[in-house]
């Protein structure tokens, strides 16, 4: 969950990581979610498939450890 | 260039690319991909170092790409150099202009055609006293909306919707007008919704019947439907007119910058006919 956290304030450091509304609210954006993707499969090792960028996943940091772990 | 016949067949192609060091502007869901899959409007090139998604529009054809290598292979040469239809690409980016596919599309034979940068509405100002009024557009009014805005936007850069588009958008009450007193559309404002986030698509006056606030009137009402949202809109970096009355409104620049590049047959010279600095 840390390593997540870090990856998130690197990509936006202005972001609220106790909200569960990141993507509802725009602290994550279509750009973010890409970037954020492709860091998430070169440091976690996981396949995120098309069908998984889907804002639900992306909303809270639980909702991205979620997704990261269903792929594991 | 291949006809994309399924979710399931483009989706696994898209995700190879997705890679650190990347540079995209792949941003569909998977809704937008198996609708335009339907109507069969998506093709794809894909080769060693990413790949290029074509979406077939009524007047061009608009590029996605994803690219984790920035040497054009002669593949792509190929492919591109048969399309017949202008062919257009926009860039987002952050800050940092994405440099290595602004050189990829030019070797292409891109060009750039247009500059925006996006503004946020940050302050609420007082509510400024209008003549006009603002009406929701309603079904009947379809066809001139349609011409209003094909009048008003490039046909390439100007994102302007399909006749069926339209229609969706009318019914979704996303349209706002400002009339003559002889029904004549004098102004429009589209936006759209999403998420908590609202966005002005189109904002344009009739030239008879600009500097008299209409623009101020249609932006005064749009934020009066969307207040619980964040509300933002694209301007042309040349357009400082525009940005003004955005800045009147209460709308300061963000970091998120739009750069758009198109290819088209030199002859005609489309490139500079169609753009008109919207």
């Amino acid at each position: 969950m840390d390593q997540l956290q870090k990856l998130l304030m690197e990509i936006r450091p202005d972001i609220d990581l106790d909200s569960n509304r990141l993507v509802d609210d725009g602290y994550l954006d279509s750009f973010d979610i890409v970037t954020l993707v492709s860091e998430i499969i070169q440091e976690f090792g996981v396949d995120i498939n098309v069908e998984d960028i889907v804002p639900e996943n992306f909303n809270s940091v639980e909702a991205i450890y979620d997704l990261i772990e269903r792929l594991k | 260039m291949e006809l994309v016949k399924s979710f399931e067949e483009i989706a696994p192609l898209v995700k190879q690319y997705l890679k650190v060091g990347m540079e995209t502007n792949l941003f569909l869901s998977e809704e937008e991909y198996r609708s335009l899959i339907a109507q069969e409007r998506l093709y794809y090139e894909c080769f060693e170092g990413g790949i290029l998604l074509f979406k077939k529009r009524a007047w061009d054809t608009l590029c996605y790409f994803e690219l984790n290598c920035f040497e054009v292979p002669s593949i792509v040469l190929e492919t591109i150099s048969k399309i017949k239809e202008p062919l257009v690409v926009e860039l987002v980016y952050k800050t940092k202009e994405p440099i290595q596919s602004i050189s990829f599309f030019q070797t292409l034979g891109f060009k750039e055609v247009l500059r925006r940068v996006r503004m946020k509405r940050k302050e609420r100002k007082d509510f400024l006293e209008t003549p006009w009024k603002v009406k929701l557009a309603s079904k009947k009014q379809q066809e001139a909306v349609f011409s209003f805005l094909q009048e008003e936007f490039s046909l390439h850069t100007g994102c302007i919707p399909s006749k069926e588009e339209l229609s969706k958008i009318l019914l979704q009450e996303k349209i706002l007008v400002v009339q003559d007193e002889k029904e004549n559309i004098m102004g429009v404002l589209h936006f759209e919704v999403q998420n908590a986030f609202s966005q002005i698509r189109h904002l344009a006056v009739k030239e008879a019947y600009r500097h008299q606030n209409v623009a101020g009137a249609l932006i005064q009402k749009y934020h009066e439907i969307t207040m619980q949202d964040q509300q933002v809109v694209w301007v042309s970096e040349q357009n400082e007119t525009a940005q003004r009355v955005y800045q009147k409104y209460g709308y300061d620049f963000e970091a998120y910058h739009s750069l758009v590049m198109m290819r088209k047959d030199e002859e005609d010279g489309s490139i500079t006919k169609t753009f008109n600095g919207d």
